[in-house]
Order: structure tokens, then sequence, then C-alpha cells
């Protein structure tokens, strides 16, 4: 009920919102959108490079899933003060299936992750389980994801 | 009598002499009618082999491998200006080393082989602060990934060859099977 696209699921939304509520299993079939910047794709012909998909910081990756989120909140982003130009930041769309079987042998998970501090205040955040193979980054960049904003080259 | 034929102009010998000594007095003439330069003043010169196309093909592969790299390298200055944060998230600033890792890479290109094989050099960002540097040809295609830390010592880089289907990963490569993967992408 609470991804679904009626009434009570977005009642549901706002109340998850509200009381801070953990995620405990994003469905595949929930979108999940990630901010880019013009330096991320190729200029020939606009497509997403691997290195996009990179985090092996321990961190993991970070994304908004799309449900709690605006596309123009996640586009520009919801670090304050932003530490780049908002307004060249395009828009990229994959769903949560998509990174579970971005390999053979199975992708990461996709973990809620919401962050409050001085500066973030973001209920969207989520977060990949491990990062992401060589190949896996590929396949995220060149099959499974796709850009909905195009950024400003 | 018959009038004699003559197959050149009757000079007098007494006219070609003064002429020649009118010449030596005044070599371009009252006129500027001497028009034939003298043998010493003539310098034969090699003719330009305009012709020649394979030379003229191969000076222009070098302008555009030199343009390719001209353009990794901007787009990799932009790179260094990046702060913690630049990518929306909370991506690290991509690291100096690996910086100049990749412009010592691109600069020594040539030295790996025919670097005019070359279709495109594409730097990548990444938000853990390691940059990836993707060099083309018609048919092949190589990722290096490079990962910086805090000292040179902590420099980590893992390769992608890419040949049709065929795909090679390497992971923490020594700079001897880093050359390998930049003469098989040029080869």
């Amino acid at each position: 009920m609470l991804w679904s696209k009626t009434f009570v699921g977005s009642w549901l939304r706002r109340r998850f919102v509200a009381q801070w509520c953990s995620i405990h299993y994003i469905p595949d079939r929930a979108v999940l959108w990630r901010a880019i910047r013009p330096d991320s794709v190729y200029k020939k012909d606009g497509s997403i490079k691997p290195a996009f998909f990179r985090d092996r910081r321990g961190r993991h990756y970070s994304c908004d899933i799309a449900a709690f989120s605006t596309r123009e909140q996640s586009r520009r982003g919801y670090a304050d003060p932003p530490a780049w130009n908002r307004d060249e930041a395009g828009l990229v769309e994959f769903s949560t299936g998509d990174v579970r079987n971005c390999s053979t042998t199975g992708g990461p998970d996709v973990n809620h992750a919401p962050v409050r501090n001085a500066r973030v205040v973001n209920y969207s955040h989520a977060q990949f389980s491990r990062e992401l193979t060589g190949e896996e980054e590929e396949a995220m960049a060149k099959q499974n994801a796709r850009i909905v904003i195009k950024p400003s080259l | 009598m018959p009038l004699p034929v003559y197959d050149r102009p009757p000079i007098d010998p007494a006219a070609i002499v003064s002429f020649i000594e009118a010449e030596r007095l005044r070599p371009h003439g009252e006129l500027l009618r001497t028009t034939a330069p003298s043998a010493a003043a003539v310098r034969y010169q090699r003719r330009h082999q305009r012709t020649n196309a394979a030379r003229q093909k191969l000076s222009l592969e070098r302008a555009r491998e030199s343009s390719l790299r001209a353009a990794a390298r901007e787009e990799l200055d932009r790179y260094a200006a990046f702060i913690r944060g630049w990518d929306g998230y909370d991506g690290d600033p991509i690291a100096p080393v690996a910086l100049k890792v990749a412009r010592l890479l691109i600069d020594a290109l040539p030295a790996f082989g025919n670097a005019t094989r070359l279709t495109d050099i594409i730097p990548g960002p990444a938000p853990d602060g390691s940059l990836d540097l993707e060099f083309r040809t018609a048919s092949r295609r190589l990722i290096i990934t490079i990962y910086g830390g805090e000292s040179p010592k902590a420099l980590e880089i893992r390769t992608l060859r890419s040949h049709g289907d065929l795909r090679e990963e390497k992971s923490d490569i020594d700079a001897d099977a880093l050359v390998e993967d930049l003469r098989w992408v040029l080869a």
C-alpha cells in the first residue's frame, strides 16, 4: 500500500516522512533517482559514464527513492548550501529491480537510509548494500539506467 | 645573284661584344629588358609533393590525436576544482594523485604505441574520488580506474578491457600490467 499511487498510498508516505519511519524493504518496482553532472555523461551520445555508479568508500552508492522525493528536488540535491551548480544538473532514473539484477550473479540490495543533519535533510535517501563491480557499473550505465532530465552540457 | 639564306638573324660580332659589355655594366638593362637571370643566380628547389596523401593523412591524425589529449587534459583540470559534495550527495573531491597519474598517462601515450589509432580519450569522475580514463579505438576499449589516497603509495589502478563481447577486468595492477594494457589498446 505504501508504494501505490492512490490517495491512501500518498497519505501513508506522508505519515512515514512525518514520523521518520525506516522502510525495511523496497520493492523491485520502486523507482530510484540520482542527480547527474555534465561531467558524468559522454559528450558524443549523452549516455552515462560507468564511473557515475562507483562508490567504493564503504559508505556505498547514494540515490533517492522517487516515491518520497520530487524530480526537481532530487535533481537539484538536498544539500544546503549546495556544493555544485544545481542549474546544470540532470536526473538519472533506474529501478530497485535494475540494481538487484544488474549482473547474472545478482547485484546489490537497496536499503533505505534517511539522512538528517545540519546540512542535509533527505528522507528519500537510499544506499546500495555493496559496491558494484566494473561490469555491474557498465551494465547499470548502459542498460538499466536512463536519463530523464538531461544535464546542460 | 641569289640572296643569302640565314637560319638566324645576322649578328655582327662587334655588336655582340658591345651587348655583353653593356650587360656587365647594367645587368638589368636600361628598361629592364633582360629577363633571363644568369646561371649562377638560379637555384633549383625540389618540388613540393602535394600529391602525397598518406603523409597529409598522418599529419591530420596526429593533429586529431593531439587535440583529443588536450581536451582530456582540459577536462581533468575541471575535476581538480571539485569540492566535497560535487555530485549532489557526499562525493569526495577527485584525488590529486589520481589526476596527476591521469595527466602523465595522457602525455606519455605516444610512447606506448600508435596513439593516432585512438578515436576518443574520455575521463570520468566517480563519487568516491576515483577517476576513470577511457581510451577508445575503432575496435578496442580500455578503462583505467585510478584510485588515489592520502599518499602516493595508496595509489591503486584497475583496468577493464573490452574487445567486442570479450571483457577482462583486472584489479590492483602494477606498472608493467598497465603498460601492457596500454600497448594492447594502441596495437
